[in-house]
């Protein structure tokens, strides 16, 4: 009667056997979280620089050319893509028609505006050790025309030199392996709101203007996952006795002729148009104090990146998303 | 009493001076013609002739030693003659001829070979020798200088002797299994039954013969000559062997054929030709060859260089002969010209005009100039 109530011995052993799957499973299942909470640990730890963005996009790479006008001497700086240049040039030698590469506004501008932006340009490489801005060689040859039925010409040794001047120190230097374009924020009274500006180089562009207008379609030219734009940090404040923060830190840092050229550089009337009608680079004697003084500059900048400054909210909203540059990069010492 | 002993004492001296009673009837003398003979007494120079020596009893053995005489051996016996005046005999030649030939001769004492035969020493002593050929019995011999000697070789049992003949002779026979070279016809063999011989003769195709139980005495053997084959063809075409084989030489060309054989027929300018041979070919061949076709690049403007797809290989400049042997693609470029490939062949025109067409620029089209809404900072 009793053993009614009593699980036979074959009964027992199942509910053992079960009992053993479980806490296996449970273990099992323990040792999978644990591993996963590690992984997960570890790829936190990766460190991510808050002022350094780039694109999610394909490495790429631009030939620089500049081409001037017959008439005038009147220059102008393009910006091509190398791809498909290296296509067109890999079947010259029996092109019999000719073919057509249409080049978007935004990679085409005037030098004097090109000048104004070069400062603030470091070209880097690809993942092939390629330069990401070259001079266009003599391998291919192109008959430029303009909207306005100009005739421009390419000149390749003009092109070669503004590379190998403007960026004498990286210019096919791989230690520094990424492009980088440095920007600074600045934020200016108008009307009782804020006007935000992005400020690359000599151009200060106001937002969203700039974007709307595509005054910074440019920037196109180095949307690849090997260059980065640099957020060195906000120009609105200083002390009043200067013209500005830069010209501030020209003269307490003792970059006295600097900070001469650069306030009678903005003192200057007409400067734009004056900038439209360069036409040369001439380095040591250039129009433009950030090029002229480039030891003062680098200085500057040094400074600014040592401040590691984080960008403001707006630089986000206004400036780096509707561009794309919406990624920020890892910081690893090694793929500077 | 005393003159008796006295008498006996005399009779003793007498005997003891008997010896020297004699003494001038036991001296010799050994002369030689020619003189200066070396004489030797067991092994042992003791003089030269003329020799004087005393002899009382016994027998003394000497021999004669002079170069390029033969050697003499000579006993003297003390009641021999005392005076002996020899004659040496000049070394010439023994000779030693057998049935068959070519059998070796291998000196007893130390054996060494000797030659084989037929054969000519100049023997300045006598040499026991013996005589051994394969498949006949050893044969000893003692050689005496200067004499001639002919011996029929015995054969073993179970081989054969036979005499072989061809025509023409002077065959080279040979042990098929064993390729060892035996004698020349006509020549007399022994060897084992069974045994295939093979007659090589150049100019001749090889014949064989085996031997066997019923074999005559004299084989003759016929021997066929070889088919000779002349190969003709154009003036400084050249013959190799085919299928890459090397050079053999120019034609005409002739060579004896015993088998099928193929030659190659080359010459610039001309399709290679393959021609097979066999002993019932004709004599004489001539090989007709059919001239590559040569085509004429011509290009507008002249000059440009025709070459091979990569350029790898410059054929010239045009106007341009190419031989057109067969479908081949060549690449001519001109500054600033387009590239052009073209396929020539055999077919094609024997003029081929290639109009080069001007490179053409490429237009880089400027959609517009990057507006510029920035302040100067």
């Amino acid at each position: 009667m009793i053993d009614k109530f009593i699980p036979s011995r074959d009964e027992q052993g199942i509910f053992e056997t079960f009992s053993d799957l479980a806490l296996c499973t449970l273990a099992i299942t323990l040792v999978m979280l644990s591993l996963l909470a590690t992984n997960i640990g570890q790829r936190i730890n990766i460190q991510i620089s808050e002022n350094q963005f780039n694109m999610d996009s394909a490495p790429l790479r631009s030939y620089f050319c500049i081409s001037e006008t017959l008439r005038d001497n009147s220059a102008l700086v393009h910006f091509l893509d190398a791809d498909v240049v290296d296509k067109l040039t890999a079947y010259r030698d029996t092109l019999t028609q000719s073919r057509i590469v249409t080049l978007p506004a935004g990679r085409t501008m005037t030098l004097g505006n090109f000048l104004l932006l070069a400062p603030a340009i470091v070209p880097g490489i690809d993942q092939n050790g390629l330069s990401t801005l070259s001079p266009l060689t003599d391998l291919w040859k192109a008959d430029v025309i303009s909207p306005q039925n100009e005739k421009f010409k390419i000149n390749l040794s003009a092109s070669q030199s503004a590379i190998r001047d403007l960026f004498p120190i990286r210019h096919l230097d791989e230690s520094l392996k990424r492009s980088r374009i440095y920007i600074e924020s600045l934020v200016k009274e108008n009307g009782g709101k804020e006007k935000y500006y992005v400020v690359i180089g000599h151009a200060a562009y106001p937002l969203p203007e700039a974007i709307e207008d595509g005054s910074l379609e440019w920037l196109r030219s180095f949307e690849s996952g090997t260059a980065d734009i640099y957020y060195l940090g906000d120009l609105t404040n200083y002390k009043n006795d200067y013209v500005n923060k830069r010209h501030q830190f020209f003269i307490e840092q003792g970059f006295i002729e600097c900070a001469m050229s650069y306030k009678d550089f903005k003192d200057q009337e007409n400067l734009k148009s004056k900038i439209d009608n360069i036409n040369n680079i001439f380095i040591n004697d250039s129009f433009f104090p950030l090029i002229k003084h480039s030891d003062a500059w680098n200085s500057y900048i040094n400074e600014q990146l040592i401040a590691d400054p984080d960008p403001p909210a707006w630089f986000y909203k206004e400036f780096l998303v509707p561009l794309g540059f919406d990624r920020m990069v890892m910081d690893i010492p090694e793929v500077q | 009493m005393k003159k008796f002993l006295k008498i006996i004492n005399f009779a003793k001296l007498g005997v003891l001076f008997l010896p020297l009673i004699f003494s001038g009837c036991a001296s010799f003398e050994l002369e030689t013609f020619p003189e200066k003979a070396e004489i030797y007494e067991a092994e042992e120079k003791i003089g030269e002739t003329p020799y004087r020596f005393e002899q009382f009893s016994g027998e003394r053995k000497f021999t004669l030693k002079k170069s390029g005489y033969v050697e003499k051996e000579l006993t003297i016996s003390s009641l021999g003659e005392k005076d002996s005046n020899i004659k040496l005999e000049k070394v010439k030649k023994t000779t030693l001829n057998t049935v068959p030939t070519d059998v070796r001769v291998i000196r007893t004492r130390d054996s060494v070979e000797l030659g084989r035969t037929s054969l000519s020493l100049p023997l300045f002593k006598p040499e026991v020798v013996v005589l051994e050929k394969e498949g006949y019995k050893s044969y000893p011999l003692t050689l005496e200088p200067n004499q001639t000697y002919r011996i029929d070789m015995e054969p073993l049992e179970g081989f054969k002797s036979v005499y072989f003949l061809t025509t023409p002779s002077g065959a080279e026979i040979s042990d098929r299994s064993v390729g060892d070279i035996i004698s020349k016809t006509p020549s007399l063999v022994s060897a084992q039954e069974g045994t295939e011989f093979e007659f090589n003769l150049k100019g001749y195709q090889p014949s064989f013969y085996m031997i066997n139980k019923r074999s005559p005495d004299r084989v003759f053997v016929e021997l066929i000559p070889v088919p000779q084959v002349t190969i003709d063809s154009l003036f400084g075409a050249e013959i190799f062997g085919a299928a890459g084989g090397e050079k053999l030489g120019e034609v005409p060309y002739t060579e004896l054929i015993k088998e099928v054989r193929a030659f190659e027929i080359r010459k610039a300018g001309y399709y290679p030709k393959t021609v097979t041979v066999s002993p019932e070919s004709p004599s004489d061949i001539f090989v007709k060859l059919e001239p590559i076709p040569i085509k004429r690049i011509v290009t507008s403007p002249e000059g440009a260089i025709v070459a091979r797809i990569g350029q790898n290989e410059v054929l010239g400049m045009a106007p341009i002969n190419i031989l057109a042997g067969s479908e081949r693609l060549i690449e001519i470029s001109l500054d600033g010209y387009a590239k052009r490939v073209i396929g020539i062949g055999p077919d094609s025109p024997d003029e081929i005009t290639i109009e080069l067409q001007p490179l053409a620029k490429d237009r880089l089209v400027l959609e517009g100039i990057q507006n510029a809404t920035f302040e100067i900072y």
